[in-house]
């Protein structure tokens, strides 16, 4: 028997082995990317959220920064006008002050009638004013008799430092004129304050 | 062999290191410099609050003051008549023919801002003269007023001398 010698089909591999060993990372690296992986996720999470609250104090501060502009404007203008508010004010009570200060003989000269009585008869009338005294003086021509009026009560406003008899001034009296007999002249010389 | 190997080690440690990056790199930003940033807006949030409040409390001082449009008219009035208070002022006041006067004389001290002004008049006009002297004048000083019967008719008439000072 004439046997032909078996042949074994011949198979071509394509792709042949690598000469080269593959890459092959260790086990543990996995866990260290799944790791990473998910802690990137995490971050990225948080950083929108972030994101969000920067955007918002973004917009906050871009509010703000209009505001404060016109807050300072008008700071400046208030500021302006309480200034003139305060001047104003200062000088109008300096006026009033001044004003109140000034010394009038008004109130004494609707008070001294008071001090002449119905049979006497006033001659020279003075009222000298200094700072906050008054010095008024009465001369009177009177019966010897009568008394004038010895402590008198101060008009309104006054306070009465003192009040008495003294003889009169050649000048305080009237010319060529004298007294009847039963008459003589006195002046009143009264001191008065303001409080 | 041993070198490839070695090179893929160093490829895989690359990446991590590559990867570990990214996920760190957007908490660097933030605490480096989205931090600070937010640190100085909110400053300016703070300065805002704090003009406001200022603004508020201005408004509450402004609102303390009243009537400040009259006390600022009564002011320039106050002055108007301080300035206008002079002695070709006060002559005129007084002997202008509206009162019954006569014998008008004017006297000023020298050296200093006072006028004497003697004058006869009648007791009635006297009065009602020096009561709208006062009036009209609100800043005038009376240093001292000597009234005496007048010689001619001292029932009727009086000789005054009023002593005055002129406003500064």
């Amino acid at each position: 028997m004439n046997q032909h010698p078996l042949k074994l089909p011949v198979i071509i591999d394509l792709q042949p082995e690598p000469e080269e060993q593959l890459l092959r990372l260790p086990s543990w690296m996995k866990y260290l990317f799944l790791v990473l992986y998910l802690c990137a996720l995490v971050g990225l999470g948080l950083l929108l959220k972030e994101s969000v609250g920067f955007f918002r104090l973004y917009q906050a501060k871009v509010q703000a920064t209009r505001i404060a502009e016109q807050t300072t404007h008008q700071i400046a203008g208030l500021n302006q006008q309480l200034s003139d508010y305060r001047t104003t004010q200062r000088n109008y009570e300096i006026f009033k002050s001044r004003q109140r200060q000034i010394a009038r003989p008004g109130p004494l000269l609707n008070w001294l009638p008071v001090l002449v009585g119905k049979v006497q008869r006033a001659h020279t009338l003075t009222i000298q004013q200094a700072n906050d005294r008054v010095q008024a003086r009465l001369t009177i021509e009177k019966p010897i008799n009568d008394q004038v009026t010895g402590s008198p009560k101060p008009p309104q406003d006054y306070q009465l430092i003192s009040a008495g008899e003294e003889t009169p001034k050649y000048n305080e009296l009237p010319a060529n004129q004298k007294p009847n007999l039963n008459n003589e002249f006195t002046a009143l010389a009264i001191q008065l304050k303001r409080p | 062999m041993r070198t490839s190997s070695f090179k893929a080690q160093a490829a895989a440690i690359t990446g991590i290191l590559f990867l570990a990056t990214l996920t760190v790199a957007p908490w660097v930003a933030g605490s480096h410099i989205l931090k600070p940033r937010a640190e100085q807006w909110r400053q300016i949030i703070q300065r805002k609050d704090e003009l406001l409040i200022q603004k508020s409390n201005l408004e509450s001082e402004i609102q303390a003051y009243q009537n400040m449009a009259e006390k600022k008219d009564v002011n320039d009035r106050f002055h108007k008549n301080i300035e206008q208070t002079s002695i070709d002022a006060l002559q005129g006041f007084i002997n202008n023919g509206k009162y019954s006067i006569y014998n008008f004389k004017t006297t000023q001290l020298p050296d200093t801002k006072e006028v004497r002004f003697s004058f006869v008049a009648p007791y009635n006009t006297l009065g009602q003269m020096l009561t709208d002297l006062w009036n009209t004048f609100q800043f005038l000083e009376v240093s001292s007023l000597v009234m005496k019967p007048s010689p001619n008719k001292p029932d009727e008439d009086v000789v005054a001398t009023l002593s005055v000072k002129l406003p500064n």
